[in-house]
């Protein structure tokens, strides 16, 4: 045996109209995808190829084995295409249902946010309460001040009037 | 031939080669077989030394390529240089792509030209009728018709002719025995004769030359039958292997009518060669970028 010197003596004598040093060349390459656009599927292994080899190169048995070989090859590459399709359709969906969550959980916050606004809006105002305790208080001390006037304690009066200042005026 | 093999079909190349190799002798002398011996032993000697295999040397490629080269070189290049070209024919051109059966370029002429690269007037092409060739290259201004006729004796009648003529008769039996694809010769006869014609205006003072002389000059035919028919190199398809050919034949003619050398035949093989795995892949009808 000796290597494919691509002396053609393959060429004319092939039933099949095949190239087999082309071929042969393509398997050795492992170059599948070649080999089967060769017409690899069409050979018949009638071994006229391997018998007129000068180089006595095991032609019909590599053929035999390159045909195995791309189909095989056809078989993965119809269940990678498969599994892509499979992938694909996979990483969809999770992205479909990671937007769904994601549009969800911004509607809630939304929600929780106009609840929260909601309350605050229908709440009186914080300082209500100290204006009226403020009010009673310069009630209370407008009418201590008119029962000190009356009864004529000017020092009550004068640290009443004080106080009410510093009360400060009415709103 | 009985059950073929690699060293038969070599030996069967080489025999073919007998009859041009014995005119050759005779009519450049019994020196000229130190060059035709020198020419196989400094392509063995590459190749045992490059390829340290015995299988590698009893396989007759290189005994072949040595003993082609040989015959492509001229007398003047003397054994030296022939076994230093057999040698480089090896060293360059085969055993660093991995021995028979890779070489993309015919290692026979990777020695030619790289001899005449380095020693450029020592293997200018003076096999047959090369004198005319080189006249043909600086023929100042001359019509081919005056220049013929200034030549002494008909050129197309010369030894060139014979030589030429025993080169078709080795073809030939190759061809009947099939031991060589016919589509390589073919289409370098077709695209040597074809560019010829296209470029032959009747003899004028710039013509590339009458077809016929084109046909019979040189090494064309040797070249048509023993150096582009070489299997390894080049082209390895059918269609491949013809339009390699007209390549070849037809840069021939470009080079020996624009190129700097006589005789245009080793680069325009190498080219041709070099164009071999993209017409293959167009006649595989495959994308070269495809991985």
């Amino acid at each position: 045996m000796m290597p494919c010197i691509h002396c053609g003596a393959c060429v004319p004598v092939c039933p099949k109209g095949l190239w087999p040093n082309q071929l042969y060349e393509a398997l050795a390459q492992g170059d599948l995808a070649r080999a089967d656009a060769l017409g690899l599927a069409r050979c018949g292994a009638c071994r006229a190829c391997q018998d007129h080899c000068p180089s006595t190169l095991p032609l019909t048995a590599r053929f035999r084995e390159g045909q195995r070989q791309v189909l095989r090859w056809t078989e993965a590459k119809t269940r990678a295409a498969e599994d892509a399709q499979q992938a694909a359709e996979r990483y969809e969906a999770r992205e479909a249902r990671l937007q769904a969550a994601e549009a969800e959980a911004l509607e809630a916050k939304r929600q929780r946010r106009a609840e929260a606004k909601r309350r605050t809006d229908a709440r009186p105002p914080a300082d209500n309460g100290a204006d009226a305790r403020r009010d009673a208080q310069r009630a209370a001390l407008q009418r201590a001040m008119d029962k000190a006037r009356a009864e004529g304690r000017e020092e009550d009066l004068a640290r009443l009037t004080a106080a009410l200042a510093a009360l400060g005026a009415a709103p | 031939m009985s059950r073929a093999s690699v060293p038969k079909l070599m030996l069967f190349v080489l025999l073919a080669t007998i009859p041009a190799a014995i005119l050759r002798l005779t009519l450049e002398g019994p020196t000229l077989s130190l060059q035709l011996l020198a020419g196989p032993m400094g392509a063995l000697a590459g190749e045992a030394l490059l390829r340290r295999s015995a299988a590698s040397l009893r396989d007759g490629s290189a005994l072949l390529t040595g003993w082609l080269l040989a015959l492509a070189l001229p007398a003047s290049a003397g054994a030296a240089l022939t076994a230093l070209s057999g040698g480089l024919a090896i060293a360059l051109g085969k055993a660093p792509f991995g021995g028979l059966g890779h070489n993309p370029f015919n290692p026979a002429m990777v020695g030619y030209a790289a001899l005449l690269m380095l020693f450029p007037l020592a293997s200018v092409d003076g096999m047959s009728g090369a004198t005319p060739l080189a006249a043909l290259a600086s023929r100042e201004g001359l019509t081919i018709a005056e220049w013929v006729e200034a030549q002494p004796g008909p050129w197309g009648t010369g030894p060139g002719l014979a030589l030429s003529l025993a080169f078709l008769t080795g073809g030939a039996a190759l061809l009947l025995r099939r031991a060589i694809p016919w589509h390589a010769p073919a289409g370098f006869l077709l695209g040597l004769l074809g560019a010829a014609v296209l470029a032959y205006d009747g003899g004028g003072s710039h013509s590339a030359g009458h077809p016929l002389f084109h046909l019979f000059s040189g090494s064309a035919l040797f070249a048509a039958f023993f150096i582009i028919t070489d299997p390894v190199s080049g082209a390895h398809t059918p269609p491949g292997r013809l339009a390699m050919g007209v390549l070849a034949g037809a840069l021939t003619v470009l080079f020996r009518s624009q190129g700097p050398f006589p005789d245009g035949v080793a680069f325009a093989v190498l080219l041709a060669n070099g164009a071999g795995p993209a017409l293959d892949a167009l006649a595989e009808g495959r994308r070269q970028s495809r991985a």
